[in-house]
């Protein structure tokens, strides 16, 4: 028995106390790749359809969880810069003409913001349209 | 029958029956695509002959598209009477089979919706070739129907489409920085609005059918409205509706093409400013919509995966905004 290597049977490490693994992501995961290798191989039309928005809307969840932290911080700066406390709040300053003398560095930190949401929802699109 | 139809099995036949004499249904199938409705192809089988038939049924739940399908089936009736190539209608109206939902039985033509494999299969080829052609004249002989055909048939008449599609959006009470951004643009650039006709409202790849030689048939006339006509000119040109081509015009050519196509079958003169202004005011209505999906899933009035997903491609319409707008103004 002592013959038996053990040497690469430690777990990976994981933050997720007192909770135990797998993660909710990684069951998010592992769902997805079940749709995806598993169930969408045997199915067509609607149903394979249907499975892959499915799979698209977890792969969204997924990246949505571990983007969160750094996006959140990432527009509470952008919207410091531009002198608004919240998304609402910089809609009504937009609508107010409080940027029409500076459009262009509204427009650029509008396209941060949605660049952050872009990978979340889509980097493919946004990669796309980065280099066409 | 499939398991989840949503009628009675002989309900179908019923309908037939009082238009073909009696009738068997065979190959019922549910088809995938289109948010808003069901559609449905079989085969429709008298004595005499065989039909291959469509039927489209308003989504359950959907109260703002209540009876869609009975109106549209009205407007393809006029379509079809004024040159626009449509599907022959079949039969329309309401029924308690359907929980008082409307449907439309039309005739099956053949030819492919879906945008990707017309823009890219080699079997459509040839008929990329017309299509720019095609469609500039289907859109000319829409513009061209006399309103007076449309009496008693509920249409909106958008006078101002900026304030109107903007009071959509407020309405939705979830703010858009970049929406806002878009429409205080919009508002500063928008062209002279000079003449309002009927306007189909959702122009594009996958609602068109083609064939080998070119466009069969003009579908999907949900949206169906009284406006300024070059908004269907901008709304096919929307970045969504390339579908992934490099083509600015629904991924199949140039705005200088279109422009002189439509010019020709039309006698209108179009400039390029006015075509991207619609085009610009076309991505942000699609982004609208997509807020507007998305919150139909969160308010409950759907449970529709696809629905869901679609709230998820606001993101893509503020995206090209800012591109369309920084190209423009940059």
């Amino acid at each position: 028995m002592n013959n038996v290597d053990m040497s690469d049977w430690g777990l990976p490490s994981r933050i997720n106390y007192p909770y135990d693994a797998p993660s909710a992501i990684e069951l998010i995961q592992a769902v997805e790749g079940c749709i995806t290798e598993e169930i969408v191989p045997g199915s067509d039309g609607a149903t394979k359809w249907k499975l892959r928005i499915a799979a698209n809307a977890l792969k969204i969840a997924v990246r949505e969880i571990e983007g969160r932290a750094s996006h959140q911080d990432a527009l509470q700066n952008i919207l410091t810069d531009l002198g608004a406390v919240d998304m609402p709040n910089l809609s009504e300053k937009i609508k107010a003409g409080d940027y029409d003398d500076r459009f262009e560095l509204l427009q650029e930190k509008l396209l941060l913001i949605v660049g952050m949401k872009l990978e979340v929802a889509n980097p493919r699109y946004f990669k796309q349209m980065q280099d066409p | 029958m499939s398991n989840d139809a949503v009628f009675e099995a002989n309900w179908l036949e019923e309908q037939l029956n009082e238009i073909f004499g009696a009738t068997e249904v065979t190959n019922l199938n549910r088809l995938s695509g289109g948010a808003n409705r069901e559609t449905w192809s079989f085969e429709a089988n008298t004595q005499e002959k065989q039909r291959s038939l469509i039927m489209q049924i308003d989504r359950s739940g959907m109260d703002r598209l209540h009876g869609t399908c009975e109106r549209e089936s009205r407007i393809l009736r006029i379509a079809k009477l004024n040159g626009v190539p449509v599907p022959t209608v079949v039969a329309s109206g309401f029924s308690e089979g359907l929980g008082s939902r409307s449907f439309s039985i039309t005739e099956k033509m053949q030819g492919e919706t879906i945008a990707r494999k017309i823009l890219r299969d080699s079997q459509w080829e040839h008929a990329r070739g017309n299509l720019i052609h095609d469609m500039a004249k289907a859109l000319a002989a829409i513009h061209k129907i006399d309103r007076s055909h449309f009496e008693g048939i509920e249409l909106s008449d958008i006078r101002d489409p900026l304030s109107s599609l903007n009071s959509i959006y407020e309405a939705l009470d979830d703010p858009h920085p970049t929406f806002d951004f878009a429409f205080r643009w919009l508002k500063a650039n928008q062209p002279k609005i000079s003449e309002s006709t009927f306007v189909h409202g959702d122009f594009r790849l996958g609602n068109l059918l083609i064939d080998t030689s070119g466009l069969n048939a003009v579908l999907d006339w949900e949206i169906a409205q009284f406006g300024d006509p070059i908004q269907d000119l901008g709304w096919m040109c929307v970045r969504a509706w390339r579908f992934g081509s490099d083509q600015r015009v629904a991924g199949l050519g140039s705005y200088d093409e279109l422009i002189e196509n439509y010019s020709q079958e039309s006698d209108r003169d179009v400039t390029k400013a006015t075509l991207l202004w619609w085009e610009i005011f076309g991505t942000l209505r699609w982004g609208v919509i997509c807020l507007q999906m998305g919150g139909d899933f969160r308010k409950g009035r759907t449970n529709s995966l696809e629905i869901a997903a679609i709230g998820r491609r606001v993101a893509e319409n503020e995206y090209d905004l800012l591109q369309s707008i920084g190209e423009i103004t940059g």
